[in-house]
């Protein structure tokens, strides 16, 4: 290296980075060996180790930049060559102490110094990081490593372990402080984000008077260059330190300012200090004051314009009114003396719904609001907003006609929301279906000139007129009605094209009719990408297993979990980014954004999903393919604890009947639901890939882990209430119990196997060993025959439902799990006992007296009966599957008039149809074949 | 009614209601990442009072000197919260932090076809300052406006002189 100069060494190695670029691997390769027999430039063998990595050779990977690491680089750009690889390879924990050695040969090398600070950004060490920043503060005089450091303190303390410890508050919290103060003596500081550092500081630890201390400085505070900026933090501050009336009168000033008039978070803490602080005392003066001043912002907005143009009116201070009569309401319940005002809150919402009942948001911004009334005074408001609707003339101009119904349209959101709908009979159901229907082709004529991207301005009837079906369907389990919603959104998307509302809910009525086809070709003009991955691929994949299509299948998880993967590279650069550019009111929210990400509960339930998918798929039996099934790496365990629900349900859930929501804990319950079936299934398949390995430690922690699992489980309720509707699917913890159940019978029967191997094998011949295997080898039969038993019985119990649909291949897909498994440890115990019997061949000569008293034969017996009463079960499941799929019904879109009233609607039926049918077909072909493989296995076990 | 603050992060898991429009892209992490850690005030989200995300608009500053300005890299409106005025919030908002930065005009590109925005931005103050050939690659591949507006930085209105000529992609890269 010494004798070749930087630019000679990056001449060379240009090829190399351009063959990278363009992902000739097997090109950079040989060029680098060109390179690296010529003159040994360091850098090369680090770029062949990125290409070797691209090629799946991470090994030799690896071993090339173990090489380098034993000769301690400190050029950079053999480090960042290396970087690179170790990143490529998921290995950030390797960088640090590359870049340790580096430092130590060049301590003033202020680029190697900040790569080492980012090297342990990379890998979330707070701790060092912040040694090595204070540091590099003392070595080059710059703030910006000061800060770091202080920065990196603050990371340290908001560790969960170190918090847990008491180590945050006792000591790193202190000396944080003590930080802060020099550096604020010694005028460090200089931007807003500095001063963010401060306050993050204070407020993590709920010292609120001391961020006030701090914004009362004028230098500090003239950091925040925006002035109501400023005023907002420091008005936040007062309030959370307590500090009521000034924290409201704050507020009450940065509400004057015209372009806050429409700031509901202001107007929501205004009222929020005010009403806090008359809490005390039954004075309402200061209530009546607010109640003026609210009152006033409103005249301003109904005053005529002052300009010629038409003025935009805000709805912030119509609705602080009804904040400030919520909020009155709270008080008389708590015996308290109000505040006198003229009108309602009844009156008021009226008169909000009066002003506002033309705008597509009127309903969300009334429904915090209905919710807190009475039965009857809901009733009453939604009688006047009818009234209102009414008083709308018949022969008004079109685009009033439009106002009146998007009018209308809210009055059916909050009726729908107060839970109006679902208390209807249903027959007055239908009637409402038929109402709404025809009002959404009627208002269709609204949008004649919209473009291709808008949706129609009736749209929303037939959302409402979706989930009254869906009602409707949920009562009386009448299919033909998902039929219906399916032929009235098709017909939805023709005419708007891109309403993402329909198509979601088209993809729940095909799942839930078992058809995947038609509902992945709608999710896939969604077009989600990226973040979406997490948050809205739960749509599909929760139905992947059942609906029984491989190849979707095992696409679609490549999809999601390949954006996971990208993410845990991203990530923490984007937390080194963060400091880079010293915006330190980010640091916190990138690590905790990347640990959310981290932890995904969708990550996890895709991981699982796919794990069983290749297994069900790909074992049927053969030796040769329980090898590969042992290759498939074991499902990770540690994060199983404390998993993150990232999944978005508000999408569709929105509109929901309030009564039908689920509140926070039953979300909770459902999340800790998922959560179990994520540990029976990882614990389950590693059980199994465990005992197919004879991997004996891993299979005796993992069986453990197992049985403390289900009996925890045992203990919990998961009863969620029937009357939710949700987008989500509940896990079938159930079914998933009943499984690792029967899996741990034959972990342990793998174990007596194992225990029967060790003291039958060729060291053995005392007799205790003899006796201790004949032991074990009865305790194999018993747990094998006990197994098997619960397997056959769990899926005899579990008889197909008569109609094709989500529960039909849920079952079946259960079931032929339950037998897949079954049939995985069944081949693994043949394995095991064809290998003692060879053995005993070879072994003839030598002397039976270390053989046990039980024969192979015997040990066999039970195996080969479990695999004939599972194959009778196969056939039998094989010939219901078969005879389902001759009996599909004709395809013929028959409904029932409650939507095809149009000929076009009909015929959008009629091709939904045939495309539903094809596919249900397709997956009880699909199903029937995986059934047959299964089938086969067990009778070539059965001989 | 909306409450308008930064955009953080969490926003992320919960935009679908925004980002399943057809004209909204959604980007990768470091996308939306580097935007909140280089310009976390020039990205801000609005939230209605059921705290449903609204819209959200990103933005950032550079250049030196006399094209030192504001940009506006996207900005988006869910369909039901629309005829708010909310896309003139965010464009005000993003104004008025230029005029503190002491920009001396704000920038943004649009679709050419997409008329809907080109006469939202006119009605804004905005004009088409050139057209930029090409802009839009991939399946759809497009010319784009980049429209423009002083600030008072700019007492002359020099930054906003429209160009006789069209320009290539690579003329408009910072």
């Amino acid at each position: 290296m010494a004798s070749t100069s930087r630019s000679v060494s990056e001449r060379r190695l240009r090829p190399i980075y351009d063959a990278l670029d363009t992902f000739n691997n097997k090109q950079a390769i040989q060029l680098a060996d060109k390179v690296l027999k010529k003159d040994p430039i360091l850098a090369a063998k680090a770029l062949k180790a990125i290409a070797l990595e691209r090629l799946g050779k991470r090994d030799e990977g690896l071993a090339l930049l173990n090489e380098l690491k034993v000769v301690g680089p400190t050029d950079e750009m053999t480090l960042q060559a290396m970087t690179h690889a170790y990143r490529d390879m998921d290995q950030f924990d390797q960088i640090p102490s590359v870049y340790e050695v580096a430092v130590k040969h060049s301590p003033l090398n202020e680029e190697l110094n900040a790569h080492l600070f980012m090297a342990l950004v990379r890998i979330n060490d707070p701790k060092r990081q912040q040694a090595v920043a204070m540091q590099m503060y003392k070595t080059f005089k710059l703030p910006r490593y000061y800060l770091w450091s202080a920065m990196s303190l603050l990371a340290q303390a908001m560790l969960p372990s170190n918090i847990q410890a008491g180590l945050s508050s006792k000591m790193l919290f202190p000396l944080l402080e003590k930080i802060l103060e020099k550096a604020t003596n010694e005028k460090l500081l200089a931007s807003e984000e500095d001063l963010d550092l401060y306050l993050q500081a204070f407020e993590r630890q709920g010292k609120h008077a001391d961020v006030l201390k701090w914004l009362e400085q004028p230098e500090l505070a003239s950091l925040i260059k925006s002035s109501s900026a400023r005023d907002q933090r420091v008005a936040e501050a007062l309030g959370s330190a307590g500090r009521l009336l000034e924290a409201a009168s704050k507020f009450q000033a940065l509400l004057e300012a015209p372009e806050h008039r429409d700031q509901w978070s202001f107007f929501k803490l205004y009222l929020k200090y005010t009403f806090e602080h008359a809490a005390a005392s039954p004075d309402v003066a200061t209530l009546e004051n607010a109640w003026s001043f609210v009152s006033k912002l409103v005249a301003e907005e109904t005053a005529p314009s002052a300009g010629a143009g038409p003025k935009v009116v805000h709805r912030g201070p119509f609705l602080a009114q009804l904040e400030f009569l919520r909020l009155s309401q709270q008080r008389v319940s708590a015996g308290l003396p109000v505040a006198s005002v003229a009108a309602s809150l009844v009156e008021l919402l009226a008169a909000y719904f009066a002003r506002f009942g033309a705008k597509w948001c009127c309903f969300d911004d009334m429904r915090g609001f209905v919710g807190t009334l009475s039965p009857d005074a809901a009733k009453e408001l939604h009688e006047k907003m009818l009234q209102q609707v009414q008083a709308c003339p018949k022969d008004a101009p079109v685009a009033t006609q439009a106002d009146c119904m998007r009018q209308h349209i809210c009055t059916v959101q909050l009726a729908r929301w107060m839970g109006l709908h679902t208390a209807m009979t249903p027959e007055q159901q239908r009637e409402l279906v038929a109402d709404l229907v025809s009002r959404y082709h009627a208002g269709l004529q609204f949008g004649s000139a919209l473009k291709e991207t808008e949706r129609q301005y009736s749209d929303d009837y037939a959302l409402l007129a979706t989930l009254v079906m869906l009602d409707l369907h949920e009562a009386t389990g009448d299919r033909s009605v998902l039929y219906d919603i399916i032929a009235l959104l098709q017909f939805g998307v023709v005419r708007s094209k891109f309403n993402f509302q329909f198509k979601l809910f088209l993809v729940q009525c095909y799942v839930k009719l078992g058809a995947l086809a038609p509902a992945l070709a709608l999710y896939q003009e969604l077009e989600t990408r990226h973040v979406q991955q997490d948050t809205l691929s739960y749509v599909i994949s929760d139905h992947l297993l059942s609906c029984a299509n491989m190849a979707e299948g095992v696409n679609f998880h490549r999809m999601v979990l390949s954006y996971f993967e990208r993410a845990g590279k991203e990530l923490p650069e984007m937390v080194i980014n963060a400091y880079r550019h010293q915006t330190f009111s980010k640091v916190l929210e990138f690590m905790e954004f990347t640990s959310r990400t981290n932890r995904s509960l969708q990550r996890a339930i895709v991981r699982c999903q796919d794990a069983k998918l290749r297994l069900r798929t790909g074992f049927n039996g053969q030796i040769s393919e329980l090898e590969e099934f042992i290759r498939v790496l074991p499902l990770p365990v540690e994060v199983l604890n404390d998993l993150s629900d990232n999944r978005d349900h508000d999408v569709m859930d929105f509109w929901e009947a309030e009564a039908r929501r689920p509140t926070k804990e039953q979300l909770e319950t459902l999340r800790a639901q998922k959560i179990a079936w994520v540990r029976l299934s990882t614990l389950t398949f590693n059980t199994l890939r465990f005992a197919a390995a004879s991997d004996k430690a891993r299979l005796q922690s993992t069986l453990e882990q197992l049985q403390a699992a289900v009996s925890a489980i045992a203990e919990q309720s998961f009863a969620v209430p029937s009357s939710l509707r949700l987008s989500q699917t509940p896990a079938n913890t159930q079914q998933a119990l009943v499984h690792a159940k029967i899996v741990l019978e034959f972990g342990k029967a793998a174990q007596h196997l194992q225990a029967y191997v060790a003291s039958s094998g060729e060291a053995a011949g005392a007799a205790a060993s003899i006796s201790d295997a004949a032991a074990s080898a009865t305790a194999f039969i018993s747990s094998v025959t006990a197994a098997a038993e619960a397997a056959t019985n769990a899926i005899a119990s579990t008889p197909l439902p008569e109609s094709i649909g989500q529960r039909f291949f849920e079952r079946a897909a259960g079931q032929l799990e339950v037998a897949g498994d079954a049939l995985v440890f069944l081949s693994a115990f043949a394995r095991v006992l064809g290998d003692i019997a060879n053995a005993g061949k070879k072994n003839r000569k030598k002397p039976t007296d270390g053989s046990p008293a039980i024969s192979v034969a015997d040990l066999r017996a039970p195996i080969s009966s479990a695999a004939s009463g599972f194959a009778q079960l196969l056939r039998s499941l094989e010939s219901q599957l078969q005879a389902n799929r001759r009996n599909l019904p004709a395809a013929s879109f028959a409904s029932k008039s409650l939507v095809s009233s149009e000929a076009d609607v009909k015929a959008a039926g009629e091709k939904a149809f045939t495309a539903l049918s094809q596919s249900q077909r397709d997956a009880l072909e699909n199903l029937a074949e995986w059934v047959g493989s299964k089938r086969s296995c067990a009778e070539s076990l059965s001989s | 009614m909306t409450t308008t603050r930064r955009f953080v992060c969490d926003d992320l898991f919960r935009f679908n209601n925004v980002n399943l429009d057809p004209l909204t892209e959604t980007y990768n992490l470091s996308f939306y990442l580097q935007y909140l850690a280089r310009w976390p005030n020039y990205c801000e989200t609005a939230e209605s009072t059921t705290g449903r995300l609204m819209g959200y608009i990103l933005g950032k500053d550079e250049g030196n000197n006399s094209d030192y300005h504001g940009h506006v890299t996207a900005l988006t409106v869910s369909p039901e919260f629309r005829r708010l005025g909310l896309a003139d919030k965010f464009m005000a908002q993003l104004e008025r932090l230029s005029e503190q930065n002491k920009c001396y005009f704000v920038d943004l590109f649009v679709r050419k076809s997409n008329e809907v925005a080109i006469n939202m931005y006119r009605k804004f103050g905005y004009i088409v300052y050139r057209t930029v050939l090409n802009y839009y690659s991939g399946v759809e591949e497009e010319d784009a406006y980049d429209m423009r507006k002083a600030l008072s930085r700019d007492v002359d209105k020099l930054s906003v002189i429209p160009l006789t000529h069209p320009v290539n992609p690579e003329d408009v890269l910072p």
